[in-house]
């Protein structure tokens, strides 16, 4: 007769592998769960968060852009185009302020090169679509982008001063 | 409309709120405030967790700039103790509107009424 493991063969018996597992199991079934209930619940986002892009204005309403195109020359996805003329009264405006969100990479340096705080990444993400077009964005999309966030970007602006 | 809406209740979760969600809120939601689009926002007793019962659709970005930084913790303090400054010329707040016929259509995009012309090539005209 060969050796037997008695240990073994009555652990097999009395399904202690099986009892184990169904332990674990339980154990995380009961425990806190890690996830949040989404469309009612959110994670947490910093006031640096760079979601969607938005044109601001300044708060008489005068848009802040003045065609500088720092943003298009950092862009390192080269996503931003801007053509610019001086408008009726003689100040230099974008005619044109198209950003293919396709190919940005949202890494933030457009709103680090603005100097008139122009550009921002604002705390939007979700503008997910159906259609690859709609993520073209043109220079009314983004100008309509800042007045519909523009409370929550210069409070976020606001808390984030003291760390620049 | 009463019936079907509490079937639908049951085996969807976009239809307002299920009912777990429903049965969380009555059990530990502490009323916070609520939005013009009639959401109602809620907390846990220590604070810890911030949710929101839509007025409708369960559609995430129905959520307004007003309460969008507190409910995903940016600041503490909710809209209703220290409301965000707003300006004359904003906007009211719009959901995602993909897949609806008011969607953002681009300049040249079909689906607007007159496309503008393309210029980046010259069409082809037989003889």
């Amino acid at each position: 007769m060969a050796n037997v493991d008695y240990r073994r063969a009555a652990g097999y018996f009395l399904l202690t592998d099986f009892i184990k597992g169904f332990r674990l199991g339980l154990k995380y079934f009961f425990s806190p769960k890690a996830t949040l209930n989404y469309p009612h619940e959110k994670g947490p986002l910093s006031p640096r968060f760079r979601g969607e892009h938005a044109l601001r204005r300044y708060p008489n309403g005068e848009e802040r852009c003045i065609a500088c195109k720092l943003c298009e020359a950092i862009c390192p996805a080269q996503a931003i185009t801007i053509d610019a003329e001086p408008r009726e009264d003689g100040s230099r405006r974008t005619t044109r302020y198209d950003i293919d969100m396709t190919k940005c990479i949202y890494c933030g340096f457009c709103q680090e090169a603005c100097p008139v705080d122009a550009i921002v990444e604002g705390p939007n993400f979700e503008f997910s679509t159906e259609t690859r077009e709609e993520l073209f964005y043109d220079k009314d999309k983004l100008l309509a982008n800042g007045e519909r966030w523009e409370a929550e970007i210069a409070r976020n602006l606001e808390m984030d001063a003291p760390y620049r | 409309m009463g019936i079907l809406n509490n079937v639908m209740r049951v085996f969807t979760w976009w239809n307002g709120q299920t009912l777990n969600t429903q049965l969380y809120t009555w059990r530990k939601g502490v009323k916070v405030g609520e939005d013009e689009q009639g959401n109602r926002y809620y907390r846990t007793v220590d604070g810890k967790r911030r949710w929101v019962i839509f007025n409708g659709e369960a559609e995430a970005s129905r959520v307004d700039a007003d309460w969008h930084g507190w409910l995903h913790h940016t600041y503490k303090e909710a809209p209703t103790d220290r409301p965000l400054a707003h300006k004359t010329w904003e906007k009211p707040h719009q959901p995602n509107l993909s897949g609806t016929a008011m969607a953002y259509a681009p300049a040249g995009s079909i689906r607007r009424a007159v496309p503008a012309e393309r210029s980046d090539y010259e069409a082809w005209t037989p003889e």
